[in-house]
């Protein structure tokens, strides 16, 4: 477990526990009825001078969509490449009266996605949840939500690498000057080296996008399955990533469109496949290897989705879904794509 | 230095949760051009300050931002100096206690500028654009107006905003509108505002384009 020290401490604390006596440190946060458990921290972990200088990055990348604000990351109590971008923007937004949600892949479940729900519990005191529609605050890290975000959601992505010219031209000074000069021709050199050698494009994650037409943006590495989503989201999406000491954002209802050619249009991933578990055939797939004789399977990505759609089921909703998932081939040895997050090099660690 | 008879107001009760509810007012305000949020943070504001200017102040301001005030600095508005200077320098006392904000001189340097005459403030290309390789260096502009609903209609899109957008600002000259199709032009240099009125505020980021309806 890659758990910071203090979180580790907390282990199934949630927000609607009662608040234990030992938060009596802790007297405005107390008064609002809530838990603290991490001692001697301030609310959300940072301190106020760090949160307004990353509200003021996130202000301005607001004001700029897609253009990647530098600011003073701080060391925070888990290593570069865990999250620490996402986190410190998720620390400067949150307040008492947020509803936390945290995804890793998609799923809840996973050890990044534990570790910084616990993280915020413990330093803030909020109320966390696992339900899409239920969250005022989503940390994200390599997924957007199935369920469409809402206006007033802040989707917040954990960022590795901002720049998206960054393996095409590794100088930041050249970069920065490229996106000034809005020079992007790199990019699709990129892309139609990608069909001279493939005969499609073969980027499939992390996909490049423009924002309201300007400035070039990597959408962190979400599948290009999640690329449309962003386009005229009405939720607010902040990027941050801690290593790099990059903030960016896309506003709500603001064009962001996948780089294509006329005659090689943008396409996302689609399956033959549909979810073991509750039959969906809309949403991203992961594909999980069950034995070693070949036999996988094919499961929801997002794990609030999934479950969703399975206690729908339950209660009678969906029974044409439930029969279709009870019929679902386990067919081995066919992947319907060959891209799944599972094939993503190390670069994509999350920051 | 504090003048006789004058009050040192207090800042916030309670600094960070105050903080971060004028900070997400803000950001919500910068993500929803035009529409009007209410702050909602009490706070006693020195005059001529708003509420809203006064939160945001506390909330953004620190000794990394240099402040332009209005008329404290600008040797331009001597017209109406009598009425400003003394609300000049109850507010500037007011940023450097609370914040440790140094004072900037020219605008041009300053990363927030606080406009409570917008009659008599300076063009918006006196102040900071940015440089075209850190648009995100320039000035942010808390301009107090009369009203936010009251005055002259203006029609609003851009990111953030689905459709359109309605906005009656009152008190800002008309010349601002002018200024401010230029200051779109610049993108993405550009100064980014905030309109403040008693304890609402409403954001104009640079990416949003206005017009002028009939009405």
């Amino acid at each position: 477990m890659n758990s910071p020290d203090h979180a580790a401490q907390v282990v199934g604390v949630h927000a609607d526990d009662s608040a234990p006596a030992g938060a009596a440190g802790t007297t405005s946060v107390q008064r609002k009825g809530m838990a603290v458990t991490a001692q001697g921290y301030n609310f959300a972990y940072l301190d106020e001078q760090t949160k307004r200088m990353i509200r003021r990055a996130i202000l301005k990348a607001v004001a700029i969509p897609g253009y990647q604000v530098p600011f003073g990351s701080r060391e925070m109590p888990l290593p570069y490449g865990w999250g620490t971008g996402g986190i410190q923007v998720t620390a400067a937004i949150i307040g008492p009266d947020d509803i936390l949600k945290v995804i890793d892949q998609g799923s809840d479940d996973t050890t990044n996605a534990v570790n910084i729900r616990r993280f915020f519990a413990a330093t803030t005191g909020v109320a966390t949840t696992e339900r899409t529609t239920d969250a005022s605050i989503i940390q994200t890290r390599h997924r957007i939500p199935e369920t469409p975000l809402a206006e007033g959601q802040v989707l917040v992505y954990q960022v590795p690498i901002p720049e998206p010219l960054r393996w095409l031209e590794p100088s930041e000074t050249e970069t920065r000057r490229m996106h000034a000069l809005e020079e992007y021709g790199l990019m699709h050199v990129k892309l139609y080296e990608d069909i001279a050698h493939y005969g499609h494009i073969a980027t499939t994650y992390d996909y490049p996008v423009r924002v309201n037409g300007r400035y070039l943006m990597r959408p962190s590495p979400i599948p290009k399955f999640d690329n449309p989503k962003m386009d005229m989201n009405p939720a607010l999406q902040l990027f941050g990533a801690g290593r790099e000491k990059r903030i960016y954002a896309v506003p709500p209802y603001t064009q962001v469109e996948s780089l294509d050619f006329e005659d090689h249009p943008f396409e996302i991933q689609t399956w033959d496949e549909c979810c073991e578990f509750c039959g969906s055939k809309d949403s991203f797939l992961d594909e999980i290897v069950t034995d070693d004789a070949g036999g996988r399977m094919f499961v929801c990505s997002d794990s609030d989705y999934c479950g969703q759609r399975r206690a729908g089921q339950a209660h009678g909703g969906d029974a044409a879904a439930a029969q279709q998932s009870q019929q679902s081939p386990n067919v081995p040895g066919v992947p319907g794509v060959s891209d799944t997050p599972a094939a993503q090099p190390a670069e994509t660690a999350s920051s | 230095m504090l003048i006789a008879g004058d009050t040192l107001y207090a800042g916030f009760s309670d600094p960070v949760f105050d903080s971060q509810r004028s900070f997400r007012a803000v950001l919500e305000a910068t993500s929803h051009p035009g529409r009007i949020i209410d702050v909602g943070t009490p706070i006693g504001a020195p005059p001529p300050l708003h509420p809203a200017t006064a939160a945001i102040c506390l909330a953004l301001v620190d000794f990394e931002t240099p402040v332009w005030i209005q008329a404290a600095t600008d040797a331009n508005t001597h017209a109406i100096e009598n009425a400003t200077e003394h609300a000049a320098e109850s507010l500037s006392q007011f940023l450097r206690f609370h914040c440790s904000s140094p004072l900037a001189a020219d605008p041009a340097l300053a990363a927030f500028a606080v406009i409570h005459a917008p009659a008599h403030m300076p063009p918006l290309t006196a102040f900071s654009a940015g440089l075209s390789d850190y648009p995100d260096r320039s000035t942010t502009l808390l301009i107090q107006v009369d009203g936010l609903s009251t005055g002259r209609r203006v029609q609003l899109s851009g990111p953030g905003i689905k459709h359109t957008q309605q906005l009656a600002p009152s008190g800002i000259p008309e010349r601002f509108w002018t200024e401010w199709r230029d200051n779109g032009a610049l993108f993405p240099r550009g100064v980014d505002v905030l309109l403040i009125c008693g304890s609402d505020i409403a954001a104009l980021p640079r990416t949003t384009r206005v017009e002028m309806t009939c009405t």
